[in-house]
């Protein structure tokens, strides 16, 4: 495909591929040419024209980032007009430019000031011919959320418009027309900003005009260390640098160079304060006894020596690092010589990596998907779920425009304005689209020769419109929703993304996404596997009385089971002993609380979705030590070494254990569970990956509760408006919450967030399943 | 310093000296062997002042680094700072754009220098051999050395006066004459040290034949400054590899060629007077005009341009927080120094900091040829071989 072509830049020869640009062309070949707009990470802009070069035969400049390499090219990046207009475009930017870098956040690395540096500008003779009272006051965005707007330090390079079109897929910028022809970055329907609050704009602008509200006036910039991490919130696993001064979070930064393209979420970029919640937990703590370490490794080593070892079960939380989660699996394999483990993997990925075939479970790259010409995102809203699989596909279907999407969910979501083909069933009708696909492909002759082959059925779904997609591409990501995953007939909903997985085997990439940080590290050490206890039979278990003393590791009971659940395990566990370093409902019922440190206060390593080995490294510090080696001085205690060797994974890369080849039969019965006018669905906010996520300022500031998303017309008949609280009943339980209409919610069906303190929508639906029918009133004379 | 010693007949013994001693002139280490009184053989063990200052410089600005020149020989700082502004100037290809009349300040300060560290090594050098009336005199005049080195910086030990570029301020009213004040009763001052010492019999006694090192070994050690000259080497990077505006003055190269401490000291009282030529030239022809270099992307920008134009202000943030952008390659630059050939690495890879950098310190290298002067030599010549040699451990451990 790629086509080489000869060019010369500043006389010298170099082959370089033909789709690229000049600018791209000379910086592989580590020739420099000034550029502001222009970012791998969006493409060309043409804005500020500072990257102008002179071409043999051309008449005017043209612009490296935009322009074409083509055979024969001689180009010259450097010559006295050219400095001449770079100067001049300078000068402009000076002219209107407030004197104002010594408070300004963004001074020491503004673009701005580094390219006054470079060019040596000692005059500006704009200036001296510009009447200063005609230069315009530029709005300055008090009145935005987290993100911070100057218009007077804007130089209109529109990199934020880019980023948020480009990357974001969120396009709420852009280049307005104010009074006279001036224009200024703002919103496009001139409302305060009300947005995804990535943050992206914030990173890309060169100058102090977009920052962070959360950062402001609190240091400056050559003050902080940088300390290199991974993401601690979701499976994306995003490598970011915590900017630390003083042993505190003060930003979060992320450089181009990163797989991520120093892309960061609303958690990633602005949740830092999450590490210095007043809600961490700081003491050890026995039946609301405060202990010190030592102490509390004696009680804690009499409590498990008086209970019966196969009466001690765990739980993680698939949060805390490889190393901690392997430590736990140890704890009870060898010093407790059980397997009465599982994580919260299980409710999920778990799943789909229990059946999806050896042959195509491994895990790919993200950039994987920017590529594929073809990307089905299966089962929910990626963009609420791994934001850095939205992005992914946003680059190859936007930016670099080799793929075609296809979004199989039962709502329109954000990346059907990528022109995908839009598949829509009915939430809990996730296998009628699957195994009509499956059938579909078999009719067509995929999969020839597979055993069980016979056993594929299909329904009346249409799947015709993906088939002929399919058959086009040669390189298909398909990517399964943890919101499909999450469906009591969830294990239906793997075996079925087996089959097609299978039938399309030689032209597939499978991805799963999470929003367990260590989700795939908790999968890769094989919890839950080859043993009859397993988290969705917790409830089981605990009401036969066969758990005394129950671990849980940073697992909330309370954030996958409904709260009544909770109660009835706790009632009907002796002991429960809680690592975690956040309070949460679940602390306060625990009987034992074993603080651990935040992943910013400790090294190891998370593994993310595309099965990278991420390096976690401590940033500030925190006076407990982490899980692992806690649990190492327990089993000490109890008489069992545990050897550190182990915990470490040499690999960068892992690899997961999968059944062979085989197709499964799939019981289509409805999941859909009682009666009701609505389905009501607990899916995700981008907002939150767990209940303590909603403990920093960023997380808060962006959705600081659960809302109900309902449909135009269903509020209009049921007479709610924005904001007005209702009733949700279902299974004898009801939750209430606020209303908020949301045009592209299909009628009949009704969705709330996990994971918000306001409510725990499990409640209505119970836990291990997110669908369920119910009522919904409007609550009389509102909550409180 | 590994050396084992073996002892080879009853008649050895092994001595240490140091490195708290009255007469080390710092945190030196000596140990000897010694045959009766006679030296055998010596070894220097340096380091106790090692402050990591080249490691210190990886890690800042080249504007930064400047007070740390400051502390290697604290004796003649403004040396120091001169050294080192011209080796970053020379790796910035600005050398030839330093403005005339800073650099007639530099010299100034310069020459002001050497004669103020001179005179604190004749003072504790004679004070150490049993002159304690020198000592006092030497500090009299330092004093007024170091009177006008404050009016100029207002700091009378470590100055941080000299900048990449130029130096930081003009001279102030009155010091010009001030310093005419001084050249012209300065050599009689020389004089009465002559008096006191130059015949004086014990002093003769304590110095002449001590201490010897010949001109190949001088050479084949490295060392520089008045020490090389006293071995009879007419060697003065002032004039032989010549830097700032000395080719515009005219002065004297002593050289003494008995090799010993006596005339290390005669090549010292004499480079005193030079120095006293040189500042005399110096008010004659001191222009006037700007001391900074200006618009250069190396150098602040004045306070008035930072106050008022957005751009001064932008290239000043990037001066002062990244660091100067100096071109990507190595320099080297050496300046005479009282104590001889002060020398400045410098590698860098563009960045705002130095890549690495190297200070090559007179003291350091003088010290190491210390063992060759001492063999065969009483034990108590080691005190004036030390004087003689005058180092300062701030430059040596650097
Ligand atoms: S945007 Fe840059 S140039 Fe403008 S005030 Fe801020 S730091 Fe200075
Ligand atoms: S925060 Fe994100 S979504 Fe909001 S405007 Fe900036 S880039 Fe767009
Ligand atoms: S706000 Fe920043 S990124 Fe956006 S156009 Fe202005 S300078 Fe460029
Ligand atoms: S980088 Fe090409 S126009 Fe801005």
């Amino acid at each position: 495909m790629e086509k080489k072509v000869k060019i010369k830049i500043n006389g010298k020869e170099f082959e370089v591929d033909s789709e690229k640009s000049i600018l791209q062309a000379a910086r592989e070949n580590g020739i420099y040419i000034p550029a502001i707009c222009y970012s791998d990470r969006f493409g060309a802009i043409g804005a500020c024209r500072i990257c102008a070069v002179e071409i043999a035969g051309m008449k005017k400049p043209m612009l490296s980032c935009a322009a074409k390499v083509k055979d024969g090219m001689e180009v010259t990046t450097n010559s006295p007009a050219l400095d001449q207009l770079r100067r001049e475009i300078i000068y402009e930017w000076d002219t209107f430019h407030p004197l104002q870098c010594g408070v300004c956040d963004k001074s020491g690395e503004c673009e701005l000031q580094n390219i006054n540096y470079e060019f040596n500008i000692t005059e500006n003779p704009k200036e001296a011919q510009t009447d200063p009272l005609s230069i315009p006051q530029g709005t300055i965005h008090y009145e935005w959320k987290i993100i911070h707007h100057d218009a007077n330090l804007c130089i209109q390079c529109r990199r934020c418009v880019a980023v948020c079109d480009k990357v974001v897929n969120f396009g709420i910028l852009a280049l307005v027309k104010k009074d006279g022809d001036r224009k200024e970055i703002d919103t496009k329907d001139g409302k305060p900003l009300d947005c995804e609050f990535c943050g992206q704009c914030v990173s890309v602008c060169p100058t102090g005009a977009m920052s962070s509200k959360l950062f402001k006036y609190k240091a400056r910039a050559w003050e902080m260390e940088k300390v290199p991490t991974t993401c601690g919130f979701c499976s994306s696993g995003c490598q970011m640098d915590l900017n630390v001064k003083n042993n505190e979070i003060l930003r979060v930064t992320s450089e181009e160079y990163t797989p991520n393209m120093a892309n960061l979420c609303n958690l990633g970029r602005f949740n830092y304060s999450v590490s210095k919640s007043d809600r961490l937990i700081k003491d050890y703590s026995l039946n609301s006894k405060t202990l010190n370490q030592e102490a509390m490794l004696l009680e804690l080593s009499q409590i498990l020596k008086n209970t019966p070892k196969e009466k001690i079960f765990g739980i993680s939380g698939a949060r805390e690092t490889h190393e901690d989660n392997l430590a736990f699996k140890m704890f009870f394999n060898n010093t407790l010589s059980n397997n009465n483990i599982d994580s919260l993997s299980s409710t999920h990925i778990g799943k789909l990596y229990k059946y999806l075939p050896q042959s195509v479970n491994t895990l790919y790259d993200f950039s994987d998907i920017s590529d594929a010409n073809l990307i089905i995102c299966f089962g929910g809203d990626i963009a609420n779920e791994m934001p850095r699989i939205d992005w992914s596909i946003t680059r190859g279907a936007k930016l670099l425009k080799t793929s075609k999407v296809i979004s199989a969910y039962w709502k329109d979501t954000k990346i059907d304005t990528l022109g995908s083909i839009p598949l829509r069933y009915e939430p809990g009708r996730e296998l009628d689209f699957l195994t009509s696909f499956a059938f579909a492909l078999k009719s067509e002759g995929y999969g020839a020769g597979l055993d069980g082959l016979d056993s594929l059925t299909g329904s009346e779904f249409d799947v015709s419109s993906i088939m002929e997609e399919v058959k086009k591409a040669s390189n298909i990501a398909f990517i399964v929703c943890q919101e499909a995953l999450e469906r009591s007939n969830g294990e239906e909903i793997a075996k079925a993304v087996s089959n097609i997985a299978l039938l399309l085997k030689d032209k597939i990439k499978v991805y799963a996404s999470s929003k367990y940080n260590n989700a795939f590290g908790a999968l890769y050490n094989n919890y839950g596997s080859s043993n009859e206890f397993s988290i969705q039979r917790l409830l089981e278990f605990a009401k036969e009385g066969k758990i005394e003393t129950l671990i849980l590791l940073n697992a909330d009971l309370f954030s996958f089971l409904s709260d009544n659940e909770a109660k009835i395990v706790r009632d009907s566990v002796k002991n429960i002993v809680l690592f975690d370093t956040f309070e949460s409902k679940t602390s306060l019922i625990a009987n034992a609380i074993v603080p651990v440190p935040f992943f910013t206060s400790q090294s190891g390593t998370f593994i993310n979705a595309e099965g990278r080995v991420n390096k976690i490294n401590k940033a500030i510090e925190c006076n407990v030590p982490c899980a692992w080696e806690f649990l190492f001085k327990l089993s000490t205690n109890l008489g069992y070494n545990l050897s550190s060797a182990k915990l470490q994974l040499k690999d960068k890369k892992i690899t997961l254990n999968g059944p062979a080849d085989k197709i499964y039969t799939i019981n289509t019965n409805s999941s859909v569970k009682g009666d009701g006018e609505f389905v009501f669905i607990a899916n995700y906010s981008k907002f939150r990956t767990s209940v303590y996520s909603g403990y920093g300022e960023g997380a808060k500031l962006a959705q600081s509760q659960s809302v109900l998303h309902i449909s135009k017309e269903d509020a209009q008949r049921i007479g709610l408006n924005d904001g007005d609280i209702a009733n949700i009943e279902a299974n004898g339980a009801s939750i209430a919450l606020p209303v908020k209409i949301d045009e592209q919610m299909p009628k009949s069906v009704l969705a709330a967030q996990l994971w918000f303190e306001n409510t725990n929508p499990y409640n209505i639906t119970g836990g291990f399943n997110n669908l369920v029918r119910a009522n919904l009133t409007k609550a009389q004379g509102g909550l409180k | 310093m590994n050396k084992t010693y073996v002892v080879e007949n009853e008649r050895e013994v092994i001595v240490n000296m140091g490195p708290q001693h009255p007469s080390t002139h710092g945190v030196l280490r000596f140990v000897v062997k010694l045959d009766g009184e006679k030296i055998v053989e010596s070894d220097p063990d340096v380091g106790y002042l090692h402050r990591g200052f080249e490691k210190f410089a990886e890690n800042m600005t080249y504007q930064q680094f400047m007070p740390f020149t400051d502390r290697l020989d604290y004796l003649a700082s403004m040396n120091n700072n001169f050294a080192y502004a011209m080796a970053v100037e020379k790796l910035l290809g600005i050398s030839s754009q330093i403005p005339k009349r800073a650099e007639y300040i530099r010299v100034i300060m310069a020459e002001l220098g050497r004669i103020a560290s001179h005179l604190v090594w004749l003072a504790t050098h004679a004070l150490d051999i049993g002159a304690m009336t020198v000592f006092l005199y030497c500090f009299r005049e330092r004093e007024y050395i170091l009177d006008m080195y404050e009016m100029a910086c207002g700091n009378r030990l470590t100055y941080n006066y000299i900048r990449i570029g130029g130096v930081a301020r003009d001279l102030p009213d009155g010091f010009l004459d001030k310093l005419k004040e001084f050249v012209k009763l300065f050599p009689s001052k020389v004089k009465e040290y002559h008096t006191l010492l130059s015949k004086n019999r014990i002093w003769l006694k304590r110095t002449k034949g001590i201490g010897y090192i010949s001109k190949q070994d001088a050479i084949n050690w490295g060392i520089a400054g008045p020490c090389t000259r006293g071995s009879g080497i007419d060697w003065d990077l002032r004039r032989d590899m010549p830097y700032s505006v000395y080719p515009e003055l005219d002065f004297e190269i002593p050289v003494y060629h008995n090799c010993d401490v006596y005339d290390r000291y005669l090549v010292r009282m004499d480079e005193m007077i030079q120095s006293n030529r040189i500042l005399e030239q110096c008010i004659e022809k001191i222009p006037d005009g700007p001391v900074m270099m200006k618009d250069s992307p190396y150098v602040w920008d004045p306070k008035e341009d930072i106050m008022k134009k957005n751009y001064a202000l932008m290239k000043h943030f990037v001066k002062v927080v990244q660091g100067i952008k100096a071109p990507p390659g190595e320099t080297y630059f050496g300046a005479e120094n009282p104590k001889g050939e002060l020398g400045f690495y410098i590698y860098s890879n563009g960045e705002g900091v130095p890549y690495r950098m190297k200070i090559r310190s007179p003291s350091f290298i003088n010290l190491s040829a210390m063992p060759v002067m001492l063999k065969g030599h009483y034990i108590a010549d080691i005190i004036s071989v030390i004087g003689s040699l005058d180092f300062v451990f701030g430059e040596c451990d650097r």
